[in-house]
């Protein structure tokens, strides 16, 4: 019995350790997609959570993978249920992130679907690779190569307008 | 493979959000349960007063057992074979712009020294020099006031170099003493340089000098490195 709970308060370890090492960059992904800070925070814990409570559902190869994907659908969940409760103008009216201009490429990123959003910032932010990315949001690797080239090309757009 | 186009769109996401602020550690792990964990409360409890009554009312109950706790992986994702580093050191032109829009009296001190070699963890192509033009691309200007040149990878992983400064008191003049307190301090070129993380892997380095605040962002480098990329910042002519 001892011996388990070792084991287990070790496990919590590692994992605590590999979460926090994703954080930063998971956290700058989450927000980059259009998630508030708050809302950015909240999601990461809940994949944190969900970490310790489901370990079969994460592939080894990727904690940051894992985590990304589960914090973001978690993320899109607050958002529709905070559409839901909340009264629309206050939903709509809440505060951007920042009011910098260096994140304006960030707002034309958030004009994007979300799907185009979510692999973008999976490949690019985050480092995941083409095959890491079809695998952990279970869809082809050509899905992910089309989606990217049409965000890509959104994205250049916006930003050649822009200037 | 990405076109050289998609590679300035994709450097642009870098940057910007490289300079979204990431909350203090303190705050990655929080005590609190998490939304789906309050609803298990919830549910049990609703449960718990159901067998309760039950109970009173002498019917028999099953009383739900233990929610069952595994483990996560025991391994961080493997670490990549780190790639070359093929920038230039001496690529002059972003520097001979910045001394050029620079106020006469502005130093503009640029890295005699950079890291060849990024750290072992990473997987950092630097290969492009970019100078800081204007504020969409979240590159920071440079102008009479303050420049920014970035060495950027345009490899997967974020990856970065970049060495800047600003003249303006109101830019970041409290950034060296803002809470939390920075990571460590050593002394180049006569100033204290203060040193925030930001983030495994990422640093923030602050000081001032000549009536300016420089700044050197660096991600994918040994701390070590940025240090000795700084002690060797020279002023260029």
């Amino acid at each position: 019995m001892t011996v388990i709970a070792v084991d287990a308060a070790a496990e919590r370890l590692r994992w605590e350790s590999a979460y926090r090492a994703a954080y930063p960059t998971l956290y700058l992904g989450l927000v980059a997609m259009g998630a508030h800070p708050e809302e950015a925070e909240d999601a990461l814990q809940d994949a944190f959570v969900k970490g310790l409570e489901r370990p079969g559902d994460f592939p080894t190869t990727s904690v940051d993978g894992w985590v990304f994907v589960v914090a973001s659908r978690a993320w899109r969940r607050r958002r529709m249920r905070d559409r839901v409760l909340l009264p629309w103008k206050i939903w709509a009216d809440r505060p951007t992130p920042s009011a910098d201009a260096s994140v304006d490429v960030l707002a034309a990123l958030r004009t994007l679907p979300v799907r185009q959003r979510q692999i973008v910032v999976a490949r690019y932010i985050v480092g995941l690779s083409q095959a890491e990315t079809a695998e952990l949001l279970g869809i082809a690797r050509g899905t992910v190569s089309a989606a990217t080239t049409q965000a890509l090309a959104s994205l250049r757009l916006r930003m050649e307008v822009e200037k | 493979m990405i076109s050289s186009s998609d590679e300035q769109v994709v450097i642009a996401l870098r940057v910007a959000a490289h300079k979204i602020v990431v909350p203090p550690e303190s705050r990655w792990v929080r005590e609190r349960q998490s939304v789906r964990a309050e609803w298990m409360m919830a549910a049990l409890a609703i449960v718990a007063l159901v067998a309760i009554v039950g109970a009173l009312r002498g019917e028999p109950r099953t009383v739900p057992g233990s929610i069952s706790h595994t483990v996560p992986p025991s391994e961080t994702p493997a670490a990549s074979a780190s790639g070359p580093v093929t920038f230039d050191l001496y690529d002059d032109a972003p520097w001979v712009t910045a001394r050029a829009k620079a106020a006469p009296d502005f130093v503009v001190l640029r890295p005699t020294w950079l890291p060849r070699t990024p750290d072992a963890a990473s997987k950092c192509e630097i290969n492009l020099l970019r100078l800081g033009e204007d504020n969409s691309g979240g590159y920071g200007a440079t102008s009479s006031e303050e420049y920014h040149v970035w060495y950027i990878g345009t490899g997967v992983s974020p990856c970065l170099l970049m060495f800047g400064a600003h003249r303006d008191a109101n830019w970041g003049g409290d950034l060296p003493n803002a809470s939390p307190a920075p990571l460590a301090t050593f002394v180049a070129r006569g100033s204290v340089v203060y040193i925030r993380e930001r983030g495994p892997g990422a640093f923030l380095l602050l000081w001032f000098e000549n009536g300016a605040i420089y700044e050197v962002i660096a991600q994918g480098y040994e701390l070590s490195d940025v240090v000795r990329a700084v002690n060797s910042l020279e002023p260029v002519r």
